[in-house]
Order: structure tokens, then sequence, then C-alpha cells
């Protein structure tokens, strides 16, 4: 006669076999008392294991609380102080930049317009070159363009005149302001106008 | 249940304090089971529910939270045996006399924690975790199957293992007659 395992018979106590395996375990125990024995044994321990079965005290639910809640309360106190840290540091990151770059623009050496000498005089009946850049004089646009509250330079050129003084003529990014400066003269004149 | 998970949600402190109390007692005796030793079942059933309040904000008002609850009690007391060796070794167990092997006998609580421990340190810990949760909490297999992340037949596999492991454990194991 074969028997019913016992780790099947551990499973049957609970209905946890198929349909079929259970069945045949069915019909197996109506004739074999060893294993209405076995399945009796299984029986009994599961319920003397649930028996033992204690639930927490009130004390120690008292604890869980009272330690639950601790923690919770400790954590935004944390969190404070890694947002504080994230502040300070991305301040401390914004000086370094900021002064940074108001350094380096302070230790810049001063821009100084290369101004090419003006023409020798020309010979006569030779046309006037007029309107005509000088690259050189380019460096005064990185100048003008660092002062952002002012118009900035867009461009400069040296006019020449056959009967008078070279002039020089700014353009700056307001159309309503250009400068000429007659090199002869001691002052820059502006001409703001409109054009 | 989803009013108090709701108010909870939305920052009302006790409303929380509710859940903790609905299912404090559940998790620190799963704790418990799992991790044999009572100071580990306490820090870990502490950081089930602060593993809740930081996860209320996404967690969805229809959802069931005792399985949540169940599945993260699980996980954190693997956590922590992981971490921790054990403070509780079958060896440390009272072995079982016959008068408190007999159910009728009548035991204080603190005798029946014992054996209760006792002969879950019997278990290798896989088998320990779906006997507590099928046979102790009384979760289909189904069900612990989906806590445990395992499938039906691995957790049948254990279930049968311990309980065979278990009667032997408690001396009742009759003669088998050929």
């Amino acid at each position: 006669m074969n028997h019913i395992d016992e780790r099947t018979l551990a499973l049957f106590v609970s209905g946890d076999l198929d349909a079929q395996t259970a069945a045949d375990a069915e019909a197996h125990l109506s004739d074999c008392s060893s294993c209405k024995a076995l399945l009796a044994s299984l029986s009994a321990s599961g319920q003397w294991l649930r028996s033992l079965s204690t639930a927490p005290d009130a004390r120690e639910l008292a604890a869980l609380r009272a330690g639950t809640l601790s923690r919770i309360a400790a954590r935004p106190r944390r969190r404070l102080w890694l947002a504080a840290s994230g502040i300070a540091a991305a301040l401390a990151v914004a000086a370094v930049l900021f002064a940074s770059r108001y350094l380096t623009r302070v230790a810049q050496p001063p821009v100084v317009a290369e101004i090419p000498p003006p023409p020798a005089e020309q010979a006569p009946g030779a046309v006037p070159e007029i309107a005509k850049e000088q690259p050189g004089v380019k460096s005064i646009r990185a100048k003008a363009r660092a002062r952002s509250d002012r118009p900035r330079l867009e461009s400069v050129s040296l006019i020449s005149q056959k009967d008078g003084p070279p002039i020089l003529k700014m353009k700056t990014n307001d159309p309503n302001v250009v400068i000429l400066w007659v090199m002869s003269g001691n002052s820059p004149q502006s001409e703001a106008g409109d054009e | 249940m989803r009013q108090w998970i709701a108010r909870a949600k939305s920052g009302d402190s006790a409303a929380f304090e509710q859940l903790l109390a609905l299912h404090g007692r559940m998790v620190l005796r799963m704790a418990q089971r799992l991790l044999l030793n009572d100071a580990d079942a306490q820090d870990a059933a502490q950081e089930v529910f602060l593993r809740l309040h930081r996860s209320l904000h996404k967690f969805q008002e229809d959802r069931d939270l005792v399985p949540w609850l169940y599945r993260v009690t699980v996980n954190i007391c693997h956590d922590q045996r992981k971490r921790r060796k054990p403070a509780v070794t079958l060896e440390d167990m009272p072995e079982l006399t016959a008068s408190e092997a007999d159910p009728e006998q009548q035991l204080n609580a603190q005798q029946r924690r014992l054996l209760l421990r006792a002969a879950l340190a019997s278990l290798t810990e896989r088998e320990r975790d779906a006997i507590v949760l099928r046979d102790l909490e009384g979760l289909s297999s189904a069900e612990v199957a989906r806590i445990l992340g395992t499938t039906e037949t691995t957790v049948r596999s254990q279930i049968s293992m311990g309980r065979v492991k278990l009667k032997r454990r408690l001396r009742e194991s009759p003669e088998r007659k050929s």
C-alpha cells in the first residue's frame, strides 16, 4: 500500500492541493488509518502553532507609536538642514561666478584705440578716401560693449577730407546717436537728432 | 480606511496616527515573527511606518493598504536580516516539554511567545516567511506568493516543508504503521 507523502498531507490539511491530487488523497485516507493519524498530527501541530500566537502588548504598541512619530518629526529638520546647505552652496557658487566675471573685467588692460595717423596730404586732384574702415579701431567696440548702460558703439570710420581735418565717425546701436569727432578739435561733438 | 489615507496624504497628522493605530499591531506582530527579536522587530515596524509616511503622497487611495504593509514589512525584515547577525538561533530557544506541547495547557503570553519563537527558529527564513503569512496571518497561498514575489508552487513547497519540520519539532509525530 502506497502511503501519501507527508509533505502532500501537509498541503492537504489546508486545502492547498490541486483538485485531482486532493481527490486521490481523500480516497486513500478513507482506507488508511496510518495516513489519517499523520494527517491528524499535522493538523494538531498547525493548531498548536496558531495557539501560541500572541499580539504585541500595549507597551510595545506605545513604543511603536512614540518611536515612529519621533523619527518622522526628526525628518523635516534634516530636510531643512539639507535645503539650507543647498541654498548656501548655490549662493557660494553664484558669488564665485560673479566675482570671477567682475574681477576679469577689472583686470583687463585698458583698451586703447589705435587710431592711425591721418593720411598724408594728398596730391592735388586726387579723390579723397571717404568712410574707410580702419581695422585697428575695432578694439573700441569691445570697450563700448562692456558698458551696457550706455549706447553701444557699432562701428567707427575715419573720414578724410581734402580741405579739412579728418573726422572720426562713430555709429552706435541707437540710430539717433552718431558721434562725429573732428580730429583737429579738442573735444568730440555729438549729433543727436532725428535722422 | 480610505478616508484616513486621503486625510493623511493631505498632511493630517492625526489621520496618520490613526493608520498607525489601526495597523501597528499587525506590522509589529509580523516583524516579531519574522525577526524573532523584539528590539529588531520594533525598529523594523517603525521603519515600515516611516516608509508609509514618505510614500503617502504617491499612494493611490483606492489601493488596499494591508497588502502593501505586508510586502513592505517583509522587505524591511529581509533587509534587517542581511544587515545583522541573527540575534536568536535555534540553540538559544527553549526545548519544548511534553506539557508545553499540550494545546490544553494554559501558558502565559511570554511563554507562548518564546515557544512560538522556538518553533519558527527551526525553519529556514524562506519557510518561516511562508508559514508566518499562510498559517499565522491566514493569507491564501496566492496572496503569500504575491507578497513574497514568488510563485504559488514555491510557496506551497516552503509551506509543506515548514509544516513537516514544525510537526517534528513539536514531537507530535505518531509512529506510522505500514
